[in-house]
């Protein structure tokens, strides 16, 4: 079995996850000292899981108890024909030769995924992963963003970027339910929760490493039916986006284009832009900066250009093409203000004719990521908007397409039952369309022209909805 | 003679076309007409209308003519699966044919105006955002441009206008320059019930001209912010805090705060202050139980399937309440007018124009032919909070 077809869970258990939880209960204390032991897994049979990712060292004085008790997990587990992969988190220090020596396949740490072979797994870890919810503040009120609009907590475009600069890699999530002292932590999850945290990852094309709060774990162990329900919709939300592979074979739809290394000074702005774009349902595309081509650029009317470090023949080249390129102040607009001057755009950037392009610069540094966003959805224009949800909450929608097909992803982050009734446009001209939830419901939508594309009322869905379009019109 | 001077002077002449009584508000006819859909229908029927009241060259010929329309909250909502023009927009269908009439009488120009919730992007953006294709708007009859008024917009300052009688609540509005670039002011409004003024049409339509940089939430400091933030409750609603420094404060910072007490003040100060020479209200497809979506669960669209005109915006809305089968002379307490003070009454107090029902002549359909009640239109209030398609 390849690293790529490993399907994770973390499996929490033992000495060092009992010193790492605070307040730790006496069921809770109790349960993992039981996963510890090879009868637990039992709650594994009949589910999806064929890797189990376990506390390996997190720089504790539990450390030497969790290495020197692990051996008849790891044996049990790999009878049943599991992978067994080492978490290592904290100070800790541990190499893959250390992990071959335990019998486990690899180790992870908080950055990497480290085979025991030596080997590149191919996988790509999401880093500084966030649990998805929408942001609860003191008093338990949902905390707003920029917009006014609720804050939301989303890996979606964390998978995004990752899977960009790595087009050949698997992308793995490692959120963990929020513990204990944590705003919105302590309680089990809800069912729906773990479908959310699933689907965070599974839209875009990744994969959330499995998790279960401390509660649940017990419960699962106890056979309890609340533990029952919420393993029960995991696991069905793992086989659902296991069954819809070839989704991720559509590209994201978009009209604007992000170019950047995404590192060191450009790192904040670059990732937050992408953050508060996805939220305002301007999906962009992502591109390397050391990666920018024609090919990488085909179709989109824009680019925000983060860092100077863009070929500029390229960008040239671009610009001939017909495209926009959007500028903060510095040696990129310094050459472009030697272009002839096309007037100020309403939001105070200075235009510049390019051949057929135009240069947009911004009149002051770019500091603000929201801003950046939002001005950059002013120059494209919202004629250009791809997608459109109205009522749309505290719900995010990733539009993908290739050729005649359309998938519009539609994660809800309260994971909760959408109280407003959504609309959904994309758009490309279609047909047909069709709801398919997590339970595998499908629902014949209609698919209504609308200006150039099409528009859909959605049926009310809980955690994550894709409507699939066809049948071009 | 300066465009305010003009301004002040047509008002005058318009309030005394009217028939007045001796120290009462003026009266001026309304025009109903059913109207059952957005199609070719409403072009022929507003035509009909404007004819009805006098003809719009005389209003509009060679004039540049200010539209405020109403486009109230995000452009992201809707009343269940119901697009906000068949809810609780002014649809595009009835500024598109007002447009195309204008330009046939003559106008020089039309501007459409809204003081879009809680952003400067122009209006077009937000049009386009609720799906819209705005360029049906932008090619309906001559000259047309669009502004939000919510920001300093396109001037360097912003304009002063000031309500008769020292106003109800203020004494000086400071408002976007469109308000008073214009030479004919036309307000293109929506018939529906207001969960805190409980009615809005034309006149309440202008409670959105106040810049939410100056009057909204998130004013924090004397300046007026750049980009608007949020809504008006804590200026209007609730008198929580006073404008930027650069409009004066309330009147009487001892009245009360009770929203039913200001927000129908503030309307009436405004309609006084930035005269309406032609008030459109849009009464074709509309929502019952409240103004937008976000009133509660009692809201449903509804289709009352009737347009109303008239130059003078009480006589209109008075009109209108009585379409949708209030009183439009009750006073506060009575439906409905239960919890706020009625805007029509004070605004007559301003002397803009009579809610009297005896001294407006209707034109072309009678109200009881057209009439729409509202309240038994609710939607059954069940405990289920998801709104209505």
């Amino acid at each position: 079995m390849s690293p790529s077809e490993w399907v994770p869970i973390r499996w929490s258990s033992g000495p060092v996850d009992i010193a790492m939880r605070k307040n730790v209960s006496s069921d809770e204390k109790e349960a993992l000292s039981a996963c510890h032991e090879p009868a637990a897994l039992r709650i594994l049979e009949g589910s999806p899981f064929n890797c189990l990712v376990i506390s390996l060292a997190a720089g504790v004085a539990e450390d030497e108890a969790q290495k020197s008790t692990l051996k008849p997990l790891v044996d049990a587990a790999k009878a049943k024909g599991l992978a067994v992969l080492g978490r290592v988190t904290g100070k800790a220090v541990f190499s893959a030769t250390q992990a071959a020596e335990l019998g486990l396949a690899g180790i992870v740490t908080d950055t990497e995924l480290l085979t025991a072979s030596g080997a590149d797994s191919g996988i790509t870890l999401v880093r500084e992963p966030d649990w998805p919810s929408v942001r609860m503040g003191q008093g338990g009120n949902a905390d707003a963003g920029p917009t006014g609009a609720p804050w939301i907590d989303s890996n979606g475009w964390k998978v995004q970027l990752a899977r960009a600069l790595n087009p050949a890699a698997t992308v793995w999530t490692t959120g963990e339910p929020k513990r204990r002292g944590e705003p919105g932590g302590g309680a089990p999850m809800r069912p729906d929760q773990y479908a959310l945290a699933v689907a965070d990852a599974g839209a875009y094309g990744g994969r959330w490493v499995v998790a279960l709060d401390p509660i649940t774990q017990a419960g699962l162990l106890k056979g309890s039916g609340e533990a029952r329900e919420a393993w029960s919709t995991l696991t069905r939300a793992v086989k659902f986006f296991d069954a819809q592979k070839d989704w991720n074979k559509l590209g994201i739809m978009s009209r604007i284009g992000v170019v950047s290394d995404f590192t060191g000074p450009n790192e904040f702005l670059a990732l937050e832009y992408l953050n508060l774009s996805t939220r305002r349902l301007l999906p962009a595309r992502i591109i390397h900066s050391a990666k920018l081509t024609p090919e990488s650029w085909h179709g989109l009317r824009a680019l925000v250009v983060i860092g100077g470090d863009a070929d500029r023949q390229l960008l040239i080249q671009y610009l001939t093409n017909g495209g926009m390129v959007i500028l903060p102040p510095g040696k990129l607009a310094d050459a472009a203000k030697r272009l002839p001057a096309a007037g100020t755009h309403e939001n105070g950037y200075q235009l510049y004719q390019a051949e057929k392009g135009m240069v947009a610069v911004s009149p002051e540094e770019w500091t603000d990521p929201y801003m950046v966003a939002q001005d950059a959805h002013r120059l494209l224009g919202r004629k250009n908007d791809v997608v459109r949800l109205w009522n749309s909450g505290s719900t995010i929608a990733y539009p993908t397409a290739n050729g005649p097909r359309t998938v519009v992803h539609l994660v809800n982050y309260t994971g909760r039952p959408s109280n407003q009734l959504m609309t959904l446009y994309v758009v490309r001209p279609h047909a047909q369309a069709r709801m398919i939830d997590l339970a595998g419901k499908v629902e014949v939508l209609k698919a209504e022209r609308k200006n150039e594309g099409t528009e859909v009322a959605l049926p009310v869905f809980t955690s994550y909805a894709a409507v699939e379009f066809g049948d071009k019109a | 003679m300066t465009r305010r001077e003009w301004m002040i002077a047509t008002a005058a002449a318009a309030a005394a076309a009217s028939k007045p009584m001796m120290g009462a508000a003026p009266a001026s006819p309304v025009a109903i007409a059913k109207c059952r859909t957005y199609g070719p229908e409403l072009v022929t029927t507003l035509n009909t209308m404007f004819d009805q009241i006098g003809g719009l060259e005389r209003i509009v010929r060679g004039k540049t003519v200010a539209m405020k329309v109403n486009l109230t909250g995000s452009a992201n909502y809707r009343l269940g699966y119901t697009p906000a023009e068949l809810a609780h927009w002014t649809h595009p269908a009835v500024m598109g044919a007002t447009i195309a009439a204008m330009n046939r009488a003559g106008a020089k120009r039309v501007r459409i105006l809204e003081s879009a919730w809680s952003t400067a992007e122009p209006v077009e953006e937000v049009m386009l955002e609720a799906g819209w294709d705005v360029s049906h708007l932008l090619n309906a009859g001559g000259k047309v441009e669009m502004e939000n008024t919510n920001w300093l917009g396109q001037a360097k300052k912003y304009s002063s206008f000031k309500p008769a009688n020292g106003g109800h609540l203020f004494r000086e509005y400071m408002l976007n320059h469109s308000y008073e670039d214009c030479d004919v002011f036309v307000s293109v409004a929506k018939l529906k019930e207001h969960v805190t003024t409980g009615v809005t049409m034309s006149m309440k339509n202008l409670f959105g001209i106040t810049p939410c940089t100056i009057y909204g939430d998130g004013v924090t400091t004397d300046e007026p912010l750049i980009i608007p933030k949020g809504g008006r409750g804590s200026v209007f609603h609730a008198g929580k805090k006073q404008p930027a420094k650069i409009a004066v404060a309330e009147n009487d910072p001892s009245s009360s705060r009770q929203a039913g007490y200001r927000v129908p003040r503030a309307v009436a100060d405004l309609v006084s202050a930035r005269p309406i020479h032609l008030a459109i209200v849009d009464g074709i497809a509309t929502m019952a139980g409240g103004e937008g979506p976000w009133c509660g669960p009692q809201v449903k669209q509804a289709t009352p399937g009737v347009m109303i005109v008239g130059t003078n915006p009480v006589c209109t809305d008075a009109v209108c309440t009585a379409l949708m089968g209030f009183d439009p002379s009750a006073d506060r307490g009575k439906a409905p007018f239960e919890t706020a003070d009625n805007m029509m009454l004070l605004a007559e107090k301003h002397g803009v124009g009579t809610a009297d029902l005896s001294r407006i002549e209707v034109l072309g359909t009678p109200i009881a032919a057209a009439r729409f009640d509202m309240r038994s239109f609710r939607a059954p209030v069940t405990g289920n909070r998801r709104n209505r398609a």
